[in-house]
């Protein structure tokens, strides 16, 4: 092991090489001449060589050679490098984006400390009733594998003073919540202990953005009072301390961009939904310990099919459900880089042939396997390393306008804060990609070549015959690339179909220029249901007055399925199970719902909530099949864990067009009921063609004109609801592209492969020719070859096809896992492609003079 | 593996040493001292030489400056540091126990 110094001074002579080799050569100089007799003195440049080697630089010399040499190489074949080098770029950028992608998903934790051992707590499957008493759950009990339990409860937190009334995401926590969730401030103080003692003064973190936004980043801020009031409490103003302000960034929850506003201590104990396991503690042995705690907190029985208590990783739960798409994409961006190699590879194949002389040359002179194998390595990892490059600046200009885009199109943003980025993990794994590139692709011409090699030296003036491996590989990587493009063409193929099926599919309503919203009330302000109710009627004609968009009350959103009633006629008890909404008057019309017998609910019946109802066709066929549904009587009875709450008898004023709620929404039986709100919460849609942020304000003037304490919520379109549309869009739009790009390199392989043969053969074609052969008789040759090598492609292509539409199941909607059209147009589309490429190769042969053909050797 | 030039593997370097020990020499010098010194029995051949005294640069136990010879020519003198100096010392004692040690065998023995 040399010292350090040995080594700054390897790197002082490496970095001053040419001074240093100009100081030997004149030193051997003088000794020459003093010694008198300079015959003796041996070869100077072999010894100022092995002098130099003594630096200890000589493999760095070796490498500039290899590389100095494989440039010179790639020189001699400019349109080899360029193509190679542009397809391989793409392939790594490809690469490189979807790594950045699983990387900021998938690998890099949660922007908590220690967020490995962080652990999401469920008492109960969804099902059976979660045991009471677990508020009461000893947690120093468990304290040996438990570091802390993390707990908080939000709601919205009415901030008051200066202006109109704001609304702020409020969170109170436990003590474990800020130890586990290492919550730190950018200025001010965190939590202390005494903060979370009963009594002691009220205080609160406030979010960074709220700290931008709402007081301009005034350090002064941390010491003052805010004043609200929250929504569990409506009527007690709370007031808190702000004692901090959180580090940007920070949030709870399942959106990174939904950050907390205000955090304020949890003074009285509260069920816990996550904590972080001590080190090394598996979670199987937690669950059981928290099993047997629960067990002894409970207050209620304990049913007998209960699992126990059981965790799920923070990080699971956050990308869990991404993980089949993001599995999916992977997939086809590796068969895209494969196919991208496969080509690259057939086009070294193609150089490499052509330089068979020049190794056969190489290795007459004494070079050996080893010498000529470096030589591939350099050429390829050149290549490689220039594509890698400007793979990853591609990429880098990618994420930089697309991240947003990604993060919304996946619907979620990635847990880290950062984003999606390139980071070192990405580096290194794009690194490791490309070098497994480089090493497979210069294996492929020295597999080919061998045997045939010592012929090349024989061959005068011809290009060398070649081997028949080498063709065979050659024709194997093509139909390769033939099979996986038609893959990737079927699966893109499913998707388009999936999503014309989604677009297609009819809502039973308009979401064009649709928005919902919510108002909040501040109770104080409204002694009985029916101020309430002024409110929101008041609310309804002033926004139609300013705006001329009408708005209406709903009690449920669009794609999400409603709670269900059990519906009753006078005629059966048994009753059927539909959905129930409440609606205002002016629903049916506003949304675009057709009314297709009777009529919408007036204002009256919606404000008195007359006992009438309006039922879909589907539940009017279901009850009173082939009658007519109008001004029978009927009654929903709502199920709850407390027993079923039958509601008043209703007669039937309208009849409604089906509406779906969700894409595989196959029950389409909806009740409703006429009801303006006379609570303090509505939720209400509007028809506007206004831009969201000017709705928003026009909302806010009507809300505020009649009660300055009334928050509304921003509004957000009904369509950008639509996760399920997008998220498949995307992947549709994902498939499409790489599907272009794999039939691209496709049909140029065959393209090449064809036009490399006719090369070859071009003496036998011209003498076909001058021997009377026609045209058509020409092509046909290289037809029939290219027609085995695309049958056999797309055969394989095919089987891969029905493999993939079976990954695919779950992200089509409406289509059949093999569908034969689908399969019948992807195959034809690419067998067309490729006999134009194989024919436009072909007649340039057939176009070529004979006689200059033959003189061309 | 023997030398051309006779020398057993590493006594190349102890020999530089020892001759640079008494004053800064140049190359020409170097080997021809070593040359005189052992009765004529060694010659340093050029092409061990210089890559033994770039062994010995890079080390730190020597050190070049630019001089000028008694024949008037510009050279590169070679000048022991104090670690060379050392490395000499050891590599000096470890072979006189060496010689000793062989001695011993082959006298008895």
């Amino acid at each position: 092991m040399p010292a350090i110094g040995e080594w700054f001074r390897r790197i002082w002579y490496l970095l001053n090489r040419g001074r240093l080799e100009a100081a030997l050569r004149a030193e051997m100089d003088a000794h020459r001449a003093m010694m008198g007799e300079p015959a003796r003195f041996g070869n100077t440049l072999q010894l100022r060589e092995q002098s130099r080697d003594a630096w200890g630089w000589a493999w760095l010399d070796g490498v500039v050679r290899d590389v100095r040499l494989a440039i010179r190489g790639l020189r001699r074949t400019p349109v080899f490098t360029l193509v190679a080098t542009v397809s391989l770029a793409l392939g790594l950028a490809l690469a490189t984006s979807t790594v950045s992608v699983v990387n900021a998903y998938l690998i890099r934790s949660l922007p908590y400390p220690e967020s490995d051992r962080l652990y999401h707590v469920r008492y109960a499957p969804p099902g059976p009733w979660e045991p009471h008493g677990m508020t009461g759950l000893d947690w120093t009990s468990v304290e040996d594998v438990v570091e802390f339990p993390i707990a908080a409860s939000g709601e919205p937190y009415y901030l008051s003073g200066g202006g109109r009334t704001l609304s702020l995401r409020f969170l109170r926590v436990t003590r474990g919540f800020v130890d586990g969730l290492g919550v730190s401030v950018a200025a001010g103080r965190r939590f202390a202990g005494q903060d979370f003692v009963t009594g002691s003064e009220p205080v609160a973190l406030i979010g960074h953005s709220l700290w931008r936004d709402r007081f301009g980043s005034d350090p002064d801020v941390i010491g003052r009072l805010i004043h609200g009031e929250t929504e569990s409490r409506p009527g007690t103003p709370e007031t808190f301390r702000i004692v901090g302000v959180l580090a940007p960034g920070f949030y709870y929850g399942r959106d990174s961009r939904a950050g907390v506003e205000l955090l304020v201590p949890h003074t009285s104990p509260v069920r816990v939904y996550m904590l972080r396991l001590r080190e090394g503690i598996p979670p199987a042995s937690a669950e059981r310990r928290l099993t047997e705690a629960a067990r002894r907190a409970a207050t209620s029985p304990i049913p007998d099919d209960w699992t126990g208590v059981q965790l799920e990783s923070a990080h699971d739960r956050w990308v869990g459900n991404l993980r089949p798409v993001l599995f999916g994409i992977t997939l086809a961006v590796s068969l895209v880089l494969v196919i991208v190699c496969a080509n690259v590879a057939v086009l070294m194949l193609l150089r490499s042939a052509q330089r068979q002389k020049e190794i056969a040359v190489r290795l007459a002179l004494g070079s050996g396997w080893r010498h000529i194998a470096r030589m591939l390595l350099t050429e390829t990892s050149l290549i490689c390393a220039v594509a890698l490059g400007a793979g990853v600046a591609i990429t880098a200009l990618v994420l930089a306008a697309l991240a947003p885009v990604i993060e919304t199109q996946l619907g979620r943003p990635a847990p880290s804060a950062s984003g999606i980025t390139i980071d070192t993990t990405v580096l290194l794994i794009a690194g490791g990609i490309s070098l497994l590139v480089a090493v497979s692709l210069s294996l492929a011409p020295l597999t080919s070549w061998g045997r045939g090699l010592t012929n090349a030296l024989q061959q005068d003036g011809r290009v060398a015959s070649e081997g028949r491996s080498m063709r065979h590989l050659r024709s194997g990587l093509i139909a390769f690339e033939l099979a996986g493009s038609l893959v990737l063409l079927v699966g893109c193929g499913l998707m388009i179909r999936s999503v014309v099926n989604m677009m297609s599919t009819d809502f039973g309503f308009n979401a064009d220029g649709l928005s919902r919203s919510r108002i909040m009330l501040r109770a104080r302000n409204y002694p009985d249901a029916a101020a309430y109710r002024r409110f929101h009627e008041g609310f309804v004609g002033r926004v139609a007055d300013a705006t001329g968009s009408p708005v209406v009350f709903s009690s449920w959103p669009p794609f999400v399925p409603p709670p269900n009633h059990l519906i009753q006629t006078d005629e059966r008890d048994a009753g059927v199970i539909a959905g129930a909404i409440s609606v205002s008057s002016g629903y049916f019309s506003t949304l675009g719902i057709h009314i297709r017998q009777g009529r919408e609910f007036t204002v009256q019946e919606a404000s008195a909530e007359a006992p009438v109802a309006v039922i879909s066709e589907t539940l009017a066929g279901r009850l009173w099949p082939g009658a007519s549904a109008v001004g029978r009587r009927l009654r929903g009875v709502e199920q709850t864990a407390g027993g079923s709450n039958p509601g008043p008898w209703r007669t039937v004023v309208g009849i409604a067009g089906d509406v779906r709620q969700t894409y595989d929404d196959d029950d389409l039986g909806e009740f409703y009921m006429p009801r303006t709100p006379d609570g303090r919460f509505g939720s209400f849609y509007v028809r506007s063609r206004r831009p969201v942020a000017l709705l928003f304000d026009d909302l806010q003037n009507a809300a505020a004109a009649i009660d300055r304490d009334a928050v509304i919520n921003p509004p957000s379109l009904v369509a950008d609801s639509d996760q399920t549309l997008a998220g498949t869009r995307f992947l549709t739009f994902l498939l499409t592209v790489f599907a272009a790009i794999a039939a691209f390199l496709a049909m140029l392989g065959v393209y090449g492969v064809t036009a490399y043969a006719v090369q070859q053969r071009r003496k036998e074609v011209a003498i076909r020719m001058a021997l009377g052969a026609s045209e058509r008789a020409v092509v046909g040759i290289f037809m029939r070859e290219g027609a085995l090598l695309l049958g056999v492609g797309t055969a394989a292509g095919l089987l891969g096809g029905a493999a993939t539409s079976r990954v695919l199941r779950n992200q089509v909607f409406g289509v059949e896992s093999f569908e034969r059209s689908t399969f019948a147009i992807a195959s034809a589309i690419l067998l067309a492609a490729g006999f134009t490429a194989v024919f436009w190769a072909a007649r340039r042969a057939a176009l070529a003079h004979p006689v200059s053909a033959l003189n061309a050797n | 593996m023997p030398r051309e030039d006779g020398l057993p593997p590493g006594t190349l370097t102890m020999l530089i040493l020892r001759v640079l020990a008494a004053e800064p020499l140049h190359g020409y010098a170097i080997a021809q001292r070593i040359h005189v010194l052992s009765g004529e029995e060694l010659s340093v051949e050029e092409g061990s030489l210089y890559p033994a005294l770039q062994k010995l640069l890079l080390k730190g136990w020597v050190k070049a400056a630019p001089a000028i010879s008694q024949t008037g020519r510009a050279v590169r003198e070679y000048r022991l540091t104090a670690s060379g100096r050392k490395q000499l010392e050891l590599e000096r004692a470890t072979y006189q126990r060496l010689a000793a040690a062989i001695g011993a065998v082959l006298d008895t023995a």
